[in-house]
């Protein structure tokens, strides 16, 4: 089907526009706050940016873009490109054949819901390295982390990440990840030329993949039978590789468990 | 004392006099002030409108929360004001609100009794004997909030380089803007803290702070974006398509990249599903990357 740009355009915002009742809906329901003529100005603006940009928005089905806008307001997250809780991206779906839009979550959007649930008290994401003290307690215990210096130099090679969420009853989840794990991530990135994976800051990214893989596990213990668990919101693709996960985390515990030292 | 014309733009410009009058005498009594007089009034109008649009329209107390310092234009080489956000005062004004108990900003010197618990935050740090003119290793910023958690934000010594470096030579012209290293220290930190600080949940109820915090992490990274990627010969990373363009991220960028190889479809049509092609399975493995890669495309402030 071919349109017209100023047909595709009058498609989208007609689209866009219906669904206010339902976008009205979903915020009464939850009690969340958020402006759909703002909102409907992002995402027209975001979808209106992949024009003649291969795989993009505008080639994806319209009505893979209301989806995504209306999760948005189910979560009660804005997809305003500054605040960058969460964001559009086009992925190939198998089942229809085609390119479609779908909503994904920024690690500053995990963090919000995890602190909005009202049921966390901090989330802790760090790298360690081989000369840091590090032992791993479980995934319901608080990890060991300490070291004398701040020069990566001084620490040695990376040796692992860890995302630790403290509840608020006092109880923990954790979730680490071996260094092979967060290099072949990490590897992925600079293949894809982003620049911040190649910068000195690089840790950050690292704790900020730590953070989504963290989500996995966080969000069924403080999201239980709620929109949350939706799997659309968490990356599929990385539950493909479960089996490896399980392999890399027993290796990872039998080496930095305290039974290790 | 403040100079007649500086008086005389600020009545002119702002409805936040007083704040503005505190400001510039403050900034005159700097070793930089003489400098402020080679600023384009131009440049100082722009400064005042930009900063009461960023904060004065929330509350004009809120503008003790930056220090007027002068920077160099990095091309034209003309002296130019810069806001910067003054960590202490940012502190002051969370712990006002009720949202921070205590703070500790330091930089750590190779003589100095260091420890840091990561896992808990918190730090041990005893200082050592400054007259050996030891080098710093990093820096961090340690938080104790009233809800009883406490958060510490760190550099090792390369990032504070990288940073300052990118400050320094893309933004300041050059200049030191920052009286020491605590200071600058103290700026780049502030930054990368208030990154994630709104997500704090003493914060998120805040009537002021979200919206605060939004504005300052836009206004910074927007001034380090301009001169970063101006400064940039690369085509394809001096294009700005959108301030959207970050939701996208790199394939954005790489598609801007294959421009002048791709044959561009008419513009005016949009056909539904023409990019459809067959994936491989290497496709589908490729996605914590790619999702990574939408999200933290933007270096921000060159302090992430």
């Amino acid at each position: 089907m071919s349109l017209s740009l100023q047909e595709y355009q009058n498609l989208l915002y007609g689209k866009l526009t219906a669904c206010k009742g339902q976008f009205d809906a979903y915020l009464s329901e939850n009690g969340y706050k958020l402006d759909f003529n703002t909102e409907l100005n992002y995402v027209y603006q975001i979808v209106m940016s992949g024009l003649n940009v291969e795989y993009s928005f505008p080639y994806t089905p319209v009505e893979s873009v209301i989806s995504s806008f209306l999760k948005a307001a189910k979560i009660g997250l804005s997809l305003c490109p500054t605040e960058q809780l969460c964001f559009l991206k086009t992925e190939y779906s198998e089942s229809s054949g085609q390119y479609v839009t779908q909503l994904g979550l920024g690690y500053k959007g995990i963090l919000k819901l995890a602190y909005r649930s009202g049921k966390v008290k901090q989330i802790n994401a760090n790298v360690f390295y081989e000369k840091d003290n590090f032992q791993y307690n479980g995934v319901n215990s608080k990890v060991t982390h300490t070291t004398t210096v701040l020069s990566k130099a001084m620490r040695g090679k990376l040796a692992g990440g860890y995302c630790q969420t403290e509840l608020i009853d006092g109880s923990f989840k954790t979730t680490v990840m071996p260094p092979e794990e967060i290099l072949a991530i990490e590897e992925q990135g600079k293949a894809m030329g982003n620049e911040a994976w190649l910068s000195v800051h690089v840790d950050q990214m690292r704790e900020k993949t730590l953070i989504k893989r963290h989500w996995k596990t966080l969000c069924p213990c403080i999201y239980r039978d709620s929109v949350m668990n939706d799997p659309m919101l968490f990356d599929d693709q990385d539950c493909q590789h479960s089996s490896n996960h399980q392999a890399y985390e027993e290796q990872f515990e039998s080496a930095y468990s305290r039974e290790a030292y | 004392m403040l100079s007649v014309q500086i008086e005389k733009l600020i009545k002119s410009t702002s409805d936040n006099i007083k704040q503005w009058e505190t400001l510039f005498n403050l900034a005159s009594h700097s070793h930089y002030s003489a400098l402020i007089k080679e600023c384009a009034l131009d440049d100082v109008v722009a400064t005042i409108k930009e900063m009461d649009m960023l904060i004065g329209s929330l509350s004009p107390e809120l503008l003790n929360l930056v220090n007027i310092r002068v920077r160099k234009h990095p091309y034209t080489t003309a002296y130019c004001l810069f806001p910067a956000l003054n960590t202490d005062n940012v502190i002051a004004y969370l712990e006002t609100q009720g949202i921070v108990k205590s703070y500790e900003l330091a930089v750590v010197y190779d003589n100095d009794k260091f420890s840091i618990d990561v896992s808990s935050n918190k730090v041990s740090h005893v200082k050592g004997d400054s007259t050996q003119g030891a080098s710093y290793s990093g820096c961090y910023l340690l938080l104790e909030f009233e809800n009883g958690t406490s958060k510490v934000w760190y550099m090792d010594e390369y990032e504070m380089h990288s940073a300052f470096d990118a400050w320094q030579n893309k933004v300041f012209g050059g200049m030191d803007v920052f009286n020491n290293t605590l200071e600058w220290a103290g700026f780049a930190l502030i930054l990368r803290a208030l990154k994630t600080l709104d997500m704090q949940d003493s914060v998120i109820s805040h009537p002021v702070l979200p919206v605060l915090k939004s504005r300052l992490t836009s206004y910074y990274s927007d001034f380090f974006k301009y001169y970063k990627e101006a400064n940039n010969d690369k085509f394809a990373s001096c294009v700005i398509t959108s301030q959207y363009v970050s939701t996208e991220g790199g394939e954005l960028e790489e598609a801007l990249k294959k421009l002048d190889d791709i044959i561009e479809p008419p513009a005016n049509i949009i056909v539904l599903g023409q990019h459809n092609r067959q994936v491989s399975n290497e496709d589908t493995e490729m996605n914590e990357a790619s999702e990574d890669q939408c999200e933290f495309y933007n270096l921000d402030f060159g302090v992430i």
